[in-house]
């Protein structure tokens, strides 16, 4: 993988961030909520340790001790208005829309009774109210009462049974002839009779539905007592009994004997008639606007006061668009927000789920819920208690919404910030990697440069002024280099040095010898000396030829360049050849043009010489060697070919460097690989180039030298 | 009386092999190893001749310096170096400060006494002075074989004794070719081919300075020289 890549790779570890900054909003949003709770708890404690007066809650001190089955409880929920007493429910519908009612019933398999209470009171006259109630009765087979019948029950009726808080009791019946209005009668016994009495101020309507009978019914609040008992009597013609299905209780098969004793005994009712407190709802009502919602609940968890937050802020913009919900739906996925919210149970008259019956054991505790609106909200409930212990308990509501908002505008923020971050981060890496990519490539490039395709050290390579280890690197390969190439220039000197060295001992030998020449030999002595002398000749050709790159080198460093001509050097070096050697066939071929050039003359004559020394070398006796001139466009063409053994292609690259010979043939002369490596020096001074390739006909070896016709020598 | 030779060499083999030869040849030789004690001898004694190595003992440059306190002692005095070595640079150096010749150690004995001889035959001209010495005349050069000086168009021209037989050689026979092989026997030295053309190449030019029109010595390709008759 190249760099930038794996960098690019490395930079999204930096995704952890936006993580690490998720798990952090996400220990915010937890430590809001806990303050959120504890706030709540603490405002709950301080309500209800101001709501401790049992009579707030409960009508006698005795109820708290006897508590009645909740089922046999009666809960009136407060109106806003007066119903219109009709039979219909759609009044109570429209006001009850959207509520949960926790029903009162009564049922067996053919019977069925739901009752639904209501108080109206008017804010002005408290006194002055009304208690409606709503029947809903299942019953296939009504019994009405016959025309001028005395008899106290005859037909399916409303039994509602009242107690006074000073102990007086009443009831109420309520049957018809037919469909239509009510009038109820109270109940009273005369000598063991039962009479009635018709009531004016209770009335009803009776409306037949399709499955039984819907009655609504109203009373004055004046004569409703505290406790309350409501029952169906479903009367049996054909047995004159009745069956009596009274709210919480189970159905119960009376004879009318059994009925009015029942009548003229009439024990209290079980249940009470429960009803939000006003004055609850007064002293928790400063408390209102703190909470969305406040509920006080008695120890059943029936709604004794509840209060809503004033919702006078318009809901927030920025929570209404389009990308809150995109940020919260973001956080919710990435932080994972997986906790189950409970489902609260919110019925409009009994709030008794499990959290409120934990409280009512006496534990104040918080939960967290999602409501019916899809809103986190946080329930946080508190015992109240008194010395008879805990006797409700305060119920808070909030809705999260606060935190949500903290935590999701913080989220965003931090989102948009680590993105960005981020963002800046994996392109600063990632141009940081290709800028760091670009200098080792650029390194490696210079690396590869150092030798050239010829096998020659290029003689500069630039050093880095960067302070890091690439620089260091650029550093150790130029300091390498450096160190190649004075080896390099040291073992090009080598031979001349040794050449040098070579020449004092040389001297030596030599100017002993001319001296013994002097003196009277034996003739024996005589051979031996003559034979030193050929050695020490020899010796001598070999240092000269090894110093003679050397000198080249020299010549052409203190050349003075005329204009010459190409054409007349090669020419006249051509026509002497042939002189020189004898043996071999010398062809030319040479341009008409003069082939003006400027450069020292006797440096193409030099090279001309070891070039076709060299082909003389290889070519076989009576074999020809060419000597071509010709004009290009830019150069001029200087091509030695001939005949003869073909060049080894492993050697090709270092044909031109010194002290190499590719010779196969032993050769008495003496060859020391020179001759192509100053034919090499020359053709540079020249700014020319040189190769050497076998012929295409393979008959040969062909040497071409371009020598461009303008070079740094050229004087305008 | 014999003539003083005084050798500085710092190699003793070919110091005494040189002391042996020259002695051979009727010379009085002094031998010396390094300048100090070669221009302490000096002082006291100049010799006629000098012949001094350019590396001294220590003095990688010594035999320079030594012909440089030489020369202004005695401006007449012939200096020859011999030397190791042959680079052309070294060459124009030493023949810069004013030496009559400079030859590699290389050169046979035999050689070496014959410029000997030549030297101090062009000084006893020089110092004789006569009038009918042997000139060889070509268009305007003249070329004293006594003394072995050169007069180009009434000037004279400045030439070490190699480059005399050089020019001799060629002048000789104007329009003849001479290759590099027979310039070498007449100048009586072993060179190789680039030595002869970098002789030529100072003698072109010492001739050029005195006349810019000079185009006397012409190059011929593969073979070599000639003079142009004039």
């Amino acid at each position: 993988m190249r760099l930038p890549l794996q960098l690019l790779f490395i930079s999204l570890f930096m995704l952890a961030l936006p993580w690490a900054g998720c798990q952090y909003v996400k220990e915010l949003e937890s430590a809001l909520r806990k303050g959120q709770e504890n706030t709540l708890l603490a405002s709950a404690q301080v309500l209800a340790q101001s709501l401790d007066e049992v009579e707030q809650f409960y009508p006698t001190t005795a109820y708290i001790n006897q508590m009645p089955q909740a089922d046999s409880q009666l809960y009136a929920y407060q109106l806003a208005r007066p119903m219109i007493v009709d039979g219909y429910a759609d009044d109570w519908v429209q006001e009850q829309q959207q509520m949960n009612w926790w029903p009162a019933k009564a049922a067996s398999s053919q019977v069925q009774l739901s009752v639904s209470l209501g108080i109206y009171q008017n804010q002005q006259q408290v006194s002055s109210g009304s208690l409606y109630f709503h029947f809903n009765i299942k019953d296939n087979q009504l019994h009405y009462r016959p025309y001028q019948e005395r008899q106290v029950f005859a037909a399916d009726a409303i039994l509602i049974e009242l107690q006074h808080p000073w102990g007086t009791r009443s009831a109420y019946l309520l049957d018809t002839s037919a469909p239509g209005l009510l009038r109820a009668k109270e109940i009273t016994h005369q000598f063991g009779q039962l009479k009635w009495v018709i009531r004016d101020d209770i009335h009803g309507y009776w409306q037949e539905s399709a499955t039984g009978v819907a009655i609504e019914l109203q009373m004055p609040l004046s004569i409703v007592g505290n406790r309350v008992a409501i029952s169906y009597l479903d009367y049996q013609s054909a047995t004159d009994q009745v069956v009596m299905y009274k709210v919480g209780q189970p159905p119960q098969l009376l004879t009318m004997a059994e009925l009015n004793q029942h009548l003229q005994l009439l024990p209290p009712p079980e249940g009470y008639l429960i009803r939000s407190k006003r004055q609850l709802a007064a002293q928790i009502e400063p408390y209102a606007n703190n909470v969305d919602e406040l509920l006080v609940v008695d120890k059943q968890g029936w709604l004794l006061a509840r209060t809503y937050r004033y919702q006078d802020t318009e809901p927030d913009e920025f929570e209404e668009s389009l990308s809150y919900g995109f940020w919260r739906w973001l956080y919710r996925l990435l932080l994972g927000d997986k906790r189950q919210l409970a489902t609260f149970s919110e019925v409009e008259n009994r709030f008794y789920n499990e959290q409120v019956q934990a409280v009512l054991k006496g534990e104040a505790n918080a939960l967290w819920y999602r409501s019916t609106s899809d809103k986190t909200k946080v329930a946080v409930a508190y015992p109240v208690k008194n010395e008879l212990g805990v006797v409700g308990a305060v119920v808070l509501i909030n809705s999260s919404d606060e935190i949500l908002t903290l935590t999701n505008s913080a989220w965003r923020e931090l989102l948009q910030i680590t993105l960005l971050v981020v963002t800046v981060c994996v392109f600063a890496l990632f141009g940081y990697a290709s800028w760091l990519s670009f200098r080792i490539k650029r390194l490696s490039g210079l690396a590869e440069q150092v030798l050239s395709k010829e096998g020659q050290l290029i003689s500069y390579f630039p050093v880095s002024g960067a302070q890091d280890e690439i620089g260091d690197l650029n550093r150790s390969f130029s300091v390498l280099h450096s160190r190649l190439m004075e080896y390099t220039h040291y073992l090009k000197g080598l031979s001349s040095k040794l050449a040098h060295e070579l020449r004092t001992p040389l001297a030596v030998i030599k100017s002993s010898l001319d001296n013994m020449a002097l003196e009277p030999l034996p003739d024996t002595v005589k051979t031996y000396q003559s034979r030193a002398i050929e050695g020490v000749d020899r010796l001598r050709y070999l240092i000269e030829a090894m110093s003679e790159a050397n000198r080249v080198e020299q010549s052409i460093a203190s050349a003075e360049p005329e204009l010459f001509s190409v054409k007349s050097v090669v020419e006249g070096m051509g026509q002497a050849y042939q002189s020189v050697y004898p043996s071999k066939v010398f062809k030319l071929d040479i341009t008409d043009n003069p082939c003006q050039l400027w450069g020292e003359p006797e440096l193409i004559s030099q090279m001309l010489d070891k070039l076709v020394s060299n082909a003389a070398d290889f070519t076989p006796d009576g074999q020809q060697i060419t000597i071509e001139l010709a004009v290009l466009e830019n150069d001029y063409l200087l091509e030695v070919s001939n005949e003869g053994p073909l060049l080894p292609e492993t050697m090709r690259h270092q044909l031109f460097d010194s002290l190499v010979s590719v010779r196969k043939e032993a050769n008495n002369k003496q060859h020391l690989g020179f001759g192509l490596y100053i034919v090499k020096l020359i053709v540079d001074f020249y700014e020319g180039e040189v190769t050497a390739d076998n012929l295409d006909d393979l008959s040969g070896v062909i040497f071409t030298i371009t020598l461009p016709k303008v070079n740094t020598l050229t004087m305008a | 009386m014999k003539r003083r030779i005084a050798v500085v060499e710092d190699e003793a083999a070919i110091r005494e092999n040189y002391r042996a030869v020259l002695t051979r040849y009727g010379y009085d030789v002094s031998l010396y190893s390094n300048r100090p004690t070669a221009m302490k001898a000096f002082r006291e004694q100049l010799p006629e001749l000098a012949i001094i190595d350019v590396g001294l003992e220590d003095e990688v440059e010594g035999g320079f310096e030594l012909c440089l306190e030489l020369r202004s002692m005695a401006p007449q005095l012939p200096i020859i170096f011999l030397t190791a070595r042959d680079s052309e640079f070294d060459a124009i150096s030493g023949l810069r400060l004013g030496a009559d010749d400079y030859l590699t150690k290389d050169i046979s004995l035999e050689h070496m006494v014959a410029r000997i001889v030549a030297l101090f035959r062009r000084i006893d001209s020089l110092k004789q002075s006569q009038q009918n010495s042997q000139q060889v005349v070509e268009g305007p050069l003249v070329l004293d074989l006594d003394r072995m000086t050169a007069v180009w168009k009434d000037e004279p021209v400045p030439l070490t004794l190699t480059e005399f037989w050089l020019v001799h050689a060629l002048a000789k026979h104007p329009g003849h070719v001479k290759n590099r092989q027979q310039l070498m026997d007449a100048a009586n030295v072993v060179l190789d081919d680039s030595t002869i053309t970098s002789h030529i190449k100072r003698i072109r030019k010492k001739f050029l300075k005195l006349d810019p029109a000079f185009t006397a010595i012409e190059t011929i390709y593969g073979f070599g020289y000639r003079w142009q008759p004039h």
